[in-house]
């Protein structure tokens, strides 16, 4: 059943094949068959080489500013927002800013916002489309579908978002596409329609989970290169509340009395006579 | 026309976090000094004067001290898997943050990301205590004869990782005849619970698929019999074999870079894409 014998893991033992790139020491450090030092630095911009490095191909200059626009508008420097929490108990604990950059970044690996719903909504949208293509599956079949697989909850992965009804980071992101003179494709086609009945029905919005994978699936990219491009995304707001935090003297971050934690366990008893068990 | 504005939801938070787990009593001058503390109502003073380890962290996880078997299943589960092998992708990594020199404090939380994965990690054990939670109830023949459309057109590279079958798959292209005998340790004891006697015959209707168990099933099926959910899985496995990660780390600490294998240029293929 396995794709590799022992002959195989034997010939890898010692050799690595590497198709990304790598240093050859007085030569060159090549990366996707360009000379790093030559043909990148100072040519391209980090968000290209990003995305070269993990899907071969060196996209256009305006994906990039698209790219970078994306990763400002969704790192925001509110230490109250759960990953960048993470940035500020590392600042109160004292801990390195790699930590704090590191875990915090981390903390956003969730199903509720952050990086851990990208994958989620970009195979979700791609399915959608599908089956609004293929099957011809109306816009009104395919949210109430959607809402009868969540028994009965309008929880779709992309739209409506915690906290707040509405989303500024789509607004501001559209006109971004805009003003960078990309158009609506299938995907986000499906999506503003999706929204539209969201709106009308439970005056919910896309958020930015939605626009972003509906966005990326026009562009024809995975769910797995979009979680691979989008790894870094809350970082900066994280590193901004560990910034803020770590200027102020420790146990500061929102103090807490004994009394502010509510224990709600059972209540005080004695310990049973352990030498029975 | 869509109307993106921001409105609050207004949530109705709560004022201040809750727990079941610990009680704090503050001295009376400062309301942010304990004086004394409970452990699921227990003096904690007294706990630590009568509890050993796996008694207290069974009372921390599940509430209750554990009874003789409880006892003695957990303590075999934490000795068991206290290590993974020093090939496992984690311990390689504690190796290589140890050999590094990467600030020491970041070697166990660094490795232990890596054990959290779906391969052999943190992740697969969630999953397959989900699998066994939803399909224990069903005789193992008649649940993989339900399964049998599912696995012919399963990817075989994944049904290998164990990743179809969460928790049972091979190493190396067979079934590994290591976690087969780590199961046996826990099989056809006292202690033996019902979930793993089930993932056990489950093994032997496997064969024929040349699937068999990994670590991470072994360890699903005795969380799940002591009693835990299937989302605590994931970081009670990183927590069983933290000890064995940062110990890698740390014996790799003190040595120099050339006490590491570093493939050679030679050996380094840059493929033409």
């Amino acid at each position: 059943m396995s794709t590799l014998k022992i002959e195989d893991y034997d010939r890898l033992r010692s050799k690595l094949p590497n198709r990304t790139g790598g240093w050859v020491p007085g030569t060159a450090v090549y990366c996707r068959g360009y000379d790093m030092m030559d043909d990148l630095v100072g040519r391209v911009d980090f968000f290209q080489s990003l995305v070269l490095n993990i899907t071969g191909q060196l996209p256009e200059e305006r994906f990039a500013k698209w790219l970078h626009a994306a990763h400002i508008c969704v790192s925001w420097p509110d230490p109250r927002i759960w990953c960048n929490q993470i940035g500020a108990y590392a600042a109160m604990a004292r801990a390195t800013v790699n930590a704090a950059s590191s875990f915090g970044n981390l903390a956003a690996d969730s199903v509720m916002y952050g990086q851990g719903t990208l994958p989620i909504g970009t195979r979700l949208i791609q399915r959608l489309h599908t089956q609004h293509l293929n099957e011809k599956k109306s816009v009104e079949e395919i949210v109430d579908q959607e809402i009868e697989r969540k028994g009965g909850k309008v929880n779709i992965m992309g739209f409506a978002r915690p906290l707040a009804s509405g989303d500024e980071r789509v607004v501001a992101m559209r006109r971004t596409a805009k003003n960078l003179a990309y158009q609506d494709g299938a995907h986000m086609q499906l999506a503003l329609a999706i929204e539209e009945l969201l709106y009308n029905r439970y005056s919910e919005t896309m958020n930015f989970t939605g626009y972003l994978c509906a966005f990326m699936s026009d562009l024809g990219y995975s769910a797995e290169q979009v979680h691979r491009i989008f790894a870094l995304i809350v970082v900066n707001g994280v590193t901004a509340s560990f910034s803020e935090e770590a200027e102020k003297p420790v146990d500061s971050f929102l103090p807490l009395r004994c009394e502010d934690i509510e224990y709600t366990g059972p209540a005080k008893r004695a310990l049973p006579d352990m030498t029975d068990e | 026309m869509v109307n993106r504005s921001v409105k609050s939801r207004k949530e109705p938070f709560v004022k201040k976090a809750s727990t079941n787990i610990w009680q704090e009593q503050p001295v009376e001058h400062n309301p942010y000094l304990v004086e004394k503390t409970h452990l699921r109502g227990y003096d904690f003073d007294e706990l630590t004067q009568h509890c050993d380890f796996t008694e207290m962290f069974y009372l921390l996880f599940l509430g209750e001290l554990p009874n003789r078997n409880q006892k003695q299943l957990l303590q075999l589960l934490l000795v068991t898997f206290i290590s993974p092998s020093p090939r496992h992708p984690a311990s390689r990594s504690a190796m290589s943050l140890g050999g590094g020199k990467t600030f020491p404090q970041h070697i166990l939380p660094a490795s232990l990301g890596i054990a959290g994965g779906e391969y052999l990690g943190g992740r697969q054990v969630q999953l397959c205590m989900q699998l066994i939670q939803d399909n224990h109830q069903i005789i193992p023949a008649l649940w993989l004869e339900e399964q049998e459309a599912r696995l012919a057109e399963a990817d075989k590279a994944l049904l290998a990782e164990g990743r179809i079958i969460y928790g049972f798959g091979q190493q190396y292209g067979e079934i590994d005849p290591y976690a087969s005998l780590l199961a046996d340790k826990f099989l056809g004891k006292s202690f033996s619970g019902p979930h793993l006697t089930w993932c056990a015959g489950l093994v032997e209707e496997l064969k024929p698929y040349c699937i068999g168990w990994l670590q991470t099933g072994i360890v699903a099926a005795v969380l799940c019999d002591l009693g835990f959910p299937p989302h605590a899985g994931a970081g009670l496995f990183q927590l069983i074999q933290a000890p064995g990660l940062l110990a890698h780390g740390l014996e790799a600490y003190p040595k120099s870079r050339t006490e590491f294998p570093f493939v050679r240029d030679e050996d380094y293929d840059i493929v033409d894409t």
